[in-house]
């Protein structure tokens, strides 16, 4: 998927935003600007069609996964004799070939997208943010080590461990890692979210690079802070935006890749109750039973449009050049 | 001095018993509750013509010694392939390269003699040599054979004449001739050992052409078969036979309709039901075969190291619902490793009763809490193994366990079954001619598989009866024994046995006088590739 | 131009040589080793027949001794031999990858085919009922995963109306027009997410340059409007599309490993997991590293092309 493609775009893009702040701000001020921002982002959301619709699919999804076992009306492991039920009150999605009702099934997926995917994001936040912002910031640094002066070329490694992981092309990565490490939930979490370091790490040291130059981080060199904290409690929360919205587009990424793998038989296994492993169970009665194929692609497909349309309105809000209308 | 021996007439069918042989099979169907099939036409067999066959698997590799045998279930190589001995339709193990032995008094002299009307596909004629090298290449360590554990219990290999080999043995041994079968010491020519990675040389009734991995495997008939058929005409009748590797069950069944291949082993158990609405285009066959689902218990740590846990357990299975949901009833249900369809089905063996409360009580009597967790692993590439297992799973559940279930593939199942992490073991064991092969390898504390890959349950009794066992000629006190021993099992439930299934398959009706084996489909004994021609459409 | 490229080649070494030691070592972490994967899951290796195997694939010399003798012979084309099968890996993926690349292409040149126009129109007729429709395709070429696309096509033209088959593949060397009936679903679904991509980008991409000063004198000068769409603003506007096509194209040939499994094409995706479930990882490191390399190769020529036909980005 061409997410880093995006990202790149996403960041040169925003490299030209206007900044006028001259003085280092203090916390107080940097939180007030962080809540006056999300305010302004939440208003921009609101009047954009296409964004306000995907975050009401990606509320009404979060609200899925969080009331799963409210709005499961049989638990999902459940088998009974009704088999391969056609669609009705009681089984509101019908049963699966071993009595299993659907719907449940599919609510309790949404829930394990939403938490595999949201842990795997964070994972990456957490870990591609820093990297990248040290990257852009320091570029080459000089240690001492035993005596010695040690140039490193901090930016160069990182930039090219990030370009070498980045040729690895599409779900290669994630087979190889599920194949070797096994499915479990700790192992997908843990791949998916480090395979986001890299194309955060990169967007985050293009804004700290375009950041490092304006007068404010001037200002809190002369007045003494450390390097440290004017990476990451003054240039940061500036570059807020395009974390964001890379964030919500690989979500919608990282929960198609999750039901792929499961799809495949790498990831969740049955009877746990997936989008993928479900479909790939349901495969087998594509001609006889359909409707088992139906819902859970439905489900998944609906989750992954919410993020996109979110992401993709988040992007138009966040760069007013983008915006034709 | 005891001796099998068996004239050329008792191993090749007449056309009659071809006909008959058919027959019974449909009759088995019908007997089942499917509609007849239509009777095959007895027409005179003609030479030519080539047949493809949809299979489950691919050939693993084209050196037959080297750690996966020919597994003639799976594998449309095992057609190439001839051992000193093979099984005959109801698994009995007959002569084959070799047309008879002997055994001395004391059961450590094997003689056998060879036939001396075989030929290699590359022409060269096969003598007591060639059967020397094979055995020698099998007990040799280098080449990664996994009989050689068992084989080990030859002392020396001397070729008393071109055509007469014997066997000196450590031990007595009387499973020998069913570990010398064409699944375990096929024989290849020994000269050509060279190519045997890309181009196999051998003395079955077809020679290998061409593999092309998961794609296809090619063999051509192979002109100098020793085999004669009942009027003395050269076997095999085919010219060629395509294998297909079609693991995926609705995919072989679609090939099948579409024409793209002539048989399918295997068929959907699912889609059973849907074969009458074609039984004008093909044969469709349905027998009990040798092969049975089980879960074994870790018995080296808690909670099955107890055996009122393990019993527990053997109590709470539906084998009934299993069989419902996976098979759509085509299987049996299954207290002991054979079907009645084996020459090996032990009278007398017990079994559980399906009885949830007193499992629940065993429980609490061993002290298990409810929400024990539990890991149950089975293999991912069989439907009727890991659907059997979720519908386990529940029956679990409903004695209180917490079920992690593990569905791995087949390089995690590896990894997973050496590292003893695992409360229960969910697959399968099939094609083992000799009881030997089973009880021993399985369960016996003697055999290092049993604690490293298997349950691990040592009882000294059972071990010395399964000892016991393979050191008797008399096949009545070998029934006898391994009765003994699957009664200790039923006491002590080291495993718990599910289900069988059903040998289904199905052909397109220009195939003649085809008959799987009850062990598999590709073995071409008793009406097999070996004697089935190709009628002109 | 030439300073450039052989800058980008130069910076591709510590890349190939980053990816080459991680398809190489992070088989290592598998549990129980190659041996462990030759031996079946209910069989127990002695320690005698464990040495002997380990002496004969090499594996009791130091890692990195065998990284770099493996490394030495890859780039000699020989990747060894399977575990599984014990035949020459390089002869298994050359097999398939003619199949991977068919497929692979057939998807691009479709995704072009339709992207190009229905963006032109999209821009051309903007918020307009057209535009929303192009539009709205194009989100649910990027929304809908792959594989249940394929599930539903099969759904739809294999098992509903039954025009076409739910898999194989046909030589199209040997048999053209019957390959075509095999490969009409794969390349659509393989095809849906860059097309949606491309239309998007032809739309944006034209709207940038309907705004430009030139079409505005051209549009004064009086110049029917076809002639200034097809011969000015079409042709910049196609750079960026062309471009994101050819990266996506690379990175097709790792996507396909889903789709070639769903409709058993049998390319190097489908080889890929074949022998994934066997770990075989001699195959594995080979397939692996021909796609990485390929990825890598396409986007340094498309980036190079890029520059060539676009010289007005700086290059940096």
């Amino acid at each position: 998927m061409a997410t880093d493609t995006v990202a790149r775009d996403v960041s040169s893009r925003l490299l030209n935003q206007e900044d006028i702040r001259v003085e280092a701000p203090t916390l107080v001020t940097r939180l007030r600007r962080a809540g006056a921002y999300l305010k302004d982002m939440g208003g921009e959301l609101w009047k954009s069609k296409l964004a306000s619709c995907g975050a009401f699919i990606v509320l009404v999804m979060v609200l899925v996964a969080i009331f799963a076992d409210v709005l499961a009306r049989h638990d999902p492991f459940n088998m009974t004799e009704t088999a391969l039920a056609p669609v009705s009150w009681e089984h509101w999605f019908g049963t699966d070939p071993y009595g299993r009702d659907i719907w449940s099934r599919v609510v309790h997926g949404a829930r394990r997208a939403m938490v595999i995917s949201a842990s795997a994001i964070v994972l990456g936040v957490l870990l591609g943010v820093p990297l990248g912002a040290v990257s852009g910031y320091y570029g080459t640094t000089t240690v001492r080590i035993a005596g010695r002066q040690l140039r490193i070329p901090l930016d160069n490694i990182i930039m090219r461990l990030v370009d070498a992981w980045l040729a690895i092309p599409g779900i290669l990565f994630f087979l190889l890692v599920v194949a070797i490490f096994g499915g479990s939930d700790l192992v997908l979490i843990m791949a998916l979210g480090l395979a986001q370091v890299p194309l955060l790490a990169r967007l985050v040291r293009g804004s700290v690079l375009s950041e490092k130059t304006k007068e404010y981080v001037e200002a809190s060199h002369i007045i003494g802070d450390s390097n440290l904290n004017i990476t990451f409690r003054q240039i940061l929360p500036n570059c807020l935006s395009p974390i964001i919205v890379q964030a919500s587009v690989s979500v919608g990424f990282l929960i198609i890749v999750e039901a792929a793998l499961a799809f495949l038989g790498l990831g969740a296994q049955p009877p746990t109750p997936a989008w993928g492993a479900d479909l790939n169970e349901a495969k087998n009665f594509m001609e006889t039973y359909p409707l088992l194929t139906i819902f859970p692609g439905l489900a998944l497909s609906l989750t992954v449009l919410g993020f996109n349309l979110f992401g993709d309105g988040l992007r138009d809000i966040l760069d007013p050049r983008q915006v034709e209308q | 001095m005891t001796s099998i021996e068996t004239t050329d007439a008792k191993l090749r069918l007449s056309r009659r018993e071809f006909v008959a042989a058919a027959g019974s099979g449909i009759v088995g169907l019908a007997a089942l509750g499917l509609p007849p099939t239509a009777t095959q036409a007895a027409t005179q067999p003609s030479y030519g013509g080539s047949i493809k066959i949809g299979l489950r698997g691919d050939v693993s590799r084209l050196d037959p010694h080297h750690f996966f045998p020919p597994y003639p279930t799976s594998n449309a190589l095992s057609l190439i392939y001839n051992g000193l001995t093979e099984a005959d339709y109801d698994t009995n193990v007959v002569p084959a390269l070799a047309h008879a032995w002997e055994t001395s008094k004391d059961g450590l002299t094997w003689t056998w003699h060879i036939r001396k009307d075989v030929t290699f596909h590359n022409g060269r004629q096969m003598t007591g040599a060639d059967v020397k090298g094979n055995l020698e290449r099998v007990l040799n360590p280098r080449t990664g054979a996994v009989i050689r554990g068992e084989l080990s219990i030859i002392d020396k290999i001397e070729l008393l004449d071109d055509y007469t080999l014997r066997t000196t043995l450590k031990d007595k041994y009387y499973p020998l001739p069913a570990m010398l079968t064409n699944r375990w010491v096929p024989i290849i020519d020994p000269q050509s050992l060279d190519s045997v990675k890309q181009h196999p040389i051998a003395t079955g009734p077809f020679k290998f052409v061409s593999w092309k991995r998961l794609h296809t495997t090619v063999m051509a008939r192979h002109d100098t078969y020793w085999e004669k058929d009942a009027d003395g005409n050269a076997l095999p009748y085919l010219d060629e036979i395509i294998g297909k590797p079609l693991a995926d069950d609705t995919v072989r069944l679609t090939a099948l309709r579409t024409g793209e291949v002539d048989m399918i082993d295997a068929a959907s158990y699912r889609d059973q039901a849907r074969f009458s609405e074609w039984t004008d285009t093909f044969d469709t066959y349905q027998i009990k075969a040798l092969g049975t689902i089980w879960y074994y218990f870790n018995a080296q740590r808690p909670p099955f190291d107890d055996v009122r846990v393990r019993r527990a357990v053997a109590m709470a299975v539906d084998k009934q619902e299993i069989m419902r949901k996976t098979l759509f009833g085509h299987g049996e249900i299954m207290d002991q490793f054979y079907t009645e369809v084996s020459p090996w089905r032990l009278p007398g063996v017990s079994s559980w009763e399906y009885n949830p409360e007193e499992a629940r009580r065993l429980l609490k009597e061993a002290g298990i809490r409810p929400g024990t967790p539990l890991t149950l692993i089975t293999f991912n590439r069989f439907n009727y193994i890991k659907e059997g297992a979720q519908v386990f799973q529940q029956h679990l559940r409903q004695i209180g366990f917490m079920v992690n279930l593990k569905i791995l593939d087949w390089g995690q199942l590896t990894a997973a079954r050496k590292s003893r992490e695992w409360d229960i073991l969910g697959l399968g064991s099939a094609y083992r001619m000799d009881p030997h092969e089973y009880y021993f390898k399985e369960l016996s504390s003697e055999s290092p598989a049993s604690g490293q890959t298997y349950g691990g349950w040592v009882n000294p009794d059972y071990d010395k009866l399964i000892a016991a066992a393979r050191r008797t000629e008399d096949r009545e006190e070998r029934v006898r024994l391994y009765s003994e021993a699957e009664n200790l099992i039923h006491a002590e439930a080291p495993k718990v046995r599910t289900i069988s299934a059903h040998n289904l398959s199905a052909w397109h009706k220009h195939l003649r006088t085809y008959r799987p084996n009850i062990a598999g489909n590709i073995t071409y004994n008793a009406g097999g590739f070996r004697t089935a021609w190709r009628a002109p459409v | 131009m030439l300073a450039y490229t052989v800058r980008r080649l130069l910076n591709l070494i510590p890349i190939l040589f980053l990816l080459t030691a991680f398809v190489f070592f992070m088989f290592r972490f598998l549990p129980g080793g190659p041996i462990e994967m030759m031996v079946p899951p209910d069989e127990v290796l002695d320690e005698e027949v464990r040495l002997i195997l380990e002496k004969e694939l090499g594996l009791d010399r130091p890692v990195l001794v065998q990284y770099f003798d493996w490394l030495w012979r890859a780039l000699q084309g020989d990747f060894g031999e399977s575990i599984y099968s014990q035949l020459p890996v390089g002869g298994l993926i050359m097999e398939r990858f003619p199949a991977t690349l068919y497929l692979a292409f057939a998807a691009v040149v479709l995704a072009i085919a339709v992207a190009i126009p229905m963006g032109t129109i999209a821009a051309l007729r903007k918020n307009t009922m057209t535009d929303y429709v192009a539009m709205g395709t194009s989100v649910f070429g990027l929304t809908v995963p792959n594989f249940w696309l394929a599930l539903m096509m099969i759904l739809l033209f294999s098992l509903g109306l039954r025009w076409l088959p739910s898999m194989g593949y046909v030589d199209p060397t040997q048999d053209f027009f019957g390959s075509l009936k095999h490969f009409i679903m794969p390349a659509i679904v393989l095809a849906a997410y860059p097309c949606a991509v491309a239309t998007r980008m032809t739309r944006s991409s034209m709207l940038d340059e309907l705004n430009k000063d030139y079409v505005y004198t051209a549009r004064s000068q009086g110049l029917p409007e076809w002639k200034i769409i097809f011969k000015y603003t079409l042709k910049n506007a196609l750079i960026p599309t062309i471009t994101i096509v050819g990266l996506l194209f690379a990175r097709q040939l790792g996507g396909t490993i889903i789709i070639e499994t769903i409709f058993g094409w049998p390319g190097v995706g489908l080889l890929i997991f074949e022998h994934i479930n066997a770990r075989d990882f001699p195959v594995l490191q080979g397939a692996v590293l021909l796609l990485i390399i390929f990825f890598v190769g396409i986007n340094l020529a498309v980036d190079l092309m890029y520059r060539l036909v676009n010289p007005r980005v700086e290059l940096s």
